[in-house]
């Protein structure tokens, strides 16, 4: 049920948070084996969360709609006293002595924090494969992968693990899972929401966002975020609209468009033929479509597998051993301590982005290399610029495929970049972008569609995007769930 | 928020940031030895199959980022942030800072308030 509803049955005293907190962890216990979504469940602390919650909902006292609502934080974003490990060896024991501001606007909006989620080792890879701990199972089918990075936030929603779920999206790490898992993910614009206390990968980057099981969620849970923190400098002043307020206005006269460069490069047709559905049903509903073009779409991964492991070397030199996480034993000087505690505590991809980041910045090839991406970026950036002054909104794929099998693109950097082919631009030109159900192919696997928007245009993604759910709710398809089987509750 | 100015040993790396004279083969855009050579400015010890491997690897990705060369940016700024931007100053004023032994339960080898680390001078 989602947490909307939820929230309503709360305040209305049908249930306790208490008693939903305690539903969302039997969950866990009786699925997360298979799915294995969670590298840490905070039951002991959701449960004194929920009865906080329920303290207030009796008092009728600083009651929000995230009150005594279950939610998952993906294990990069700090959390004070509890692990935080972004799924790498090097920080497997690393307990943040704060919490991002995102956690704690959460905390104090009364929501129960029910544990942290896997992901790809710093978020870096598109199926949840590179975690150091393990793997994390589409729960639609749990021979594929759930996407990736923020997949294990994205498979505990559509688990039913979690009512709702942050991620983090540097390239695409929460609207490619989103896709994969059926569920509603949303990258807000670069410095919507605050990034004090996620664990940086590319800072120009990265934007923290919400999961959920459907649009009027994904508004509540980014209500709740949105907003300036002095403590991140790029975070931006200024106010945060009402979201929720702005889902029932319809699509009548909206200006959708089609970036036909979205629909040639290898798509596969069960993709192609979701997202011109759901065109049309906008289109039906009152929008009208255009064809646009953003013709520099095709440099979106030379463009960003530059720039994101540029800032990624960078970032990842502070991990040496010396203040916290894992440090290597028997170093005869501080230089081979650093460079064994790094070969030991970083895996295969963080190691492969490091050198490539630190290539493209040395001497010699900065010019040729990230200098040439950053100019790159502009295209990008004044591509959607002409792209906007056409429409109000560009609709596109999420991902060129549905949700491919574990293991199929582990040993092929280049054939796993390229999942993250149409979710990039949106990271590039720091833009607002979210991915929606669209349908199902024969076989049952969720496909995804995307928005993206102008800068500050959330509220526009959630208007459309929400038009196009009650379109497709209208017949049924919203109402599917995941079939799991269910271990037994032990005592 | 000052994620990237802390880098140990930056200075050293960027003393060392020449690249070694060897070029590349013909048909290679980076080879074994500055593989090597990356690898000691980024601090990352590599095993033998590592260095094979990365070589390789990094061979396809730069060839695949390549592309890029196609496009005239002659005319073009860089963007390092895409949604303008100004610098943000705050109120110089002394706040608390985390207490010390908060900081230190995280420290590998912490030891009398301080983080202990192997010898860093050469013995004579």
């Amino acid at each position: 049920m989602p947490a909307h509803q939820l929230a309503e049955m709360l305040r209305r005293r049908q249930i306790s948070a208490r008693e939903l907190t305690e539903a969302v962890l039997a969950r866990i216990e009786a699925v997360d084996g298979q799915v294995q979504a969670y590298i840490t469940v905070t039951a002991d602390a959701a449960r004194r969360m929920a009865d906080e919650a329920d303290r207030r909902l009796a008092a009728g006292e600083g009651v929000t709609p995230l009150t005594g609502i279950p939610v998952a934080l993906k294990d990069n974003l700090c959390w004070d006293g509890v692990r935080t490990t972004c799924a790498s060896r090097i920080l497997h024991n690393f307990v943040p002595p704060y919490s991002a501001t995102v956690v704690d606007w959460l905390i104090q909006a009364g929501a129960v924090i029910v544990g942290k989620t896997n992901l790809d080792e710093f978020a870096m890879g598109s199926s949840t494969e590179n975690s150091a701990f393990f793997v994390t199972h589409n729960p639609w089918d749990l021979s594929r992968v759930p996407g990736g990075s923020s997949g294990g936030s994205a498979a505990a929603v559509a688990a039913g693990e979690a009512v709702l779920a942050l991620g983090s999206d540097t390239g695409g790490s929460i609207r490619q899972p989103a896709a994969f898992c059926g569920v509603v993910g949303m990258k807000p614009t670069y410095g919507r929401v605050s990034r004090f206390g996620l664990v940086a990968f590319a800072s120009s980057l990265d934007q923290i966002g919400p999961f959920a099981r459907d649009v009027e969620d994904t508004a509540l849970l980014l209500q709740a975020v949105a907003g300036h923190d002095p403590l991140d400098s790029t975070s931006v002043n200024r106010p945060v609209p009402d979201y929720p307020a702005a889902l029932r206005q319809g699509v009548k006269g909206l200006r959708v468009g089609v970036p036909r460069e979205y629909f040639v490069q290898g798509i596969d047709p069960r993709v192609e033929q979701a997202v011109r559905g759901a065109v049309a049903r906008l289109e039906k509903l009152g929008a009208t479509v255009t064809e646009i073009s953003l013709p520099h779409s095709e440099y979106a991964i030379a463009t960003y597998y530059l720039i994101a492991p540029a800032e990624a070397s960078s970032n990842l030199a502070r991990y040496d051993g010396v203040r916290y996480g894992y440090r290597a034993q028997g170093a005869p000087d501080v230089v081979a301590m650093f460079s064994r505690t790094r070969a030991e505590g970083f895996g295969a991809e963080v190691k492969r982005r490091i050198m490539l980041g630190t290539y493209a910045l040395s001497s010699g090839y900065y010019d040729a290399y990230y200098l040439k991406a950053q100019k790159v970026r502009t295209l990008f950036v004044q591509d959607f610029q002409q792209a906007f002054q056409q429409v109000d909104i560009v609709v596109a794929p999420t991902t060129p495929t549905p949700p491919f099998r574990i293991g199929e693109k582990a040993d092929d950097p280049l054939a796993m970049y390229l999942s993250d082919l149409f979710t990039i631009p949106a990271n590039l030109a720091a833009l607002p972008a979210m991915s929606v159900l669209a349908g199902f192919t024969e076989e049952g696997l969720p496909l995804g569609v995307q928005f993206i928007g102008p800068h500050f245009a959330e509220e526009r993604l959630l208007q459309a995007a929400y038009a196009l759910e009650q379109d497709l709710a209208g017949e049924g398809v919203m109402a599917r769930r995941p079939t799991l089987p269910v271990k037994a509750a032990t005592a | 928020m000052g994620d990237q100015e802390r880098n140990p040993g930056a200075a050293a790396a960027a003393k060392e940031a020449a690249v070694p004279a060897e070029a590349p083969a013909a048909a290679s855009r980076i080879s074994a030895a500055e593989v090597e050579h990356v690898a000691r400015l980024a601090r990352l010890e590599l095993s033998p199959e590592e260095k094979v491997r990365f070589t390789t690897q990094l061979n396809a990705i730069l060839e695949a980022v390549d592309k890029l060369k196609a496009l005239d940016t002659a005319q073009v700024e860089p963007t390092a942030y895409a949604v303008p931007m100004q610098n943000v100053f705050r109120p110089d004023q002394v706040r608390p800072s985390w207490p010390r032994e908060k900081i230190l339960q995280n420290a590998p080898e912490p030891q009398d308030g301080y983080f202990r680390v192997p010898r860093i001078m050469e013995e004579e």
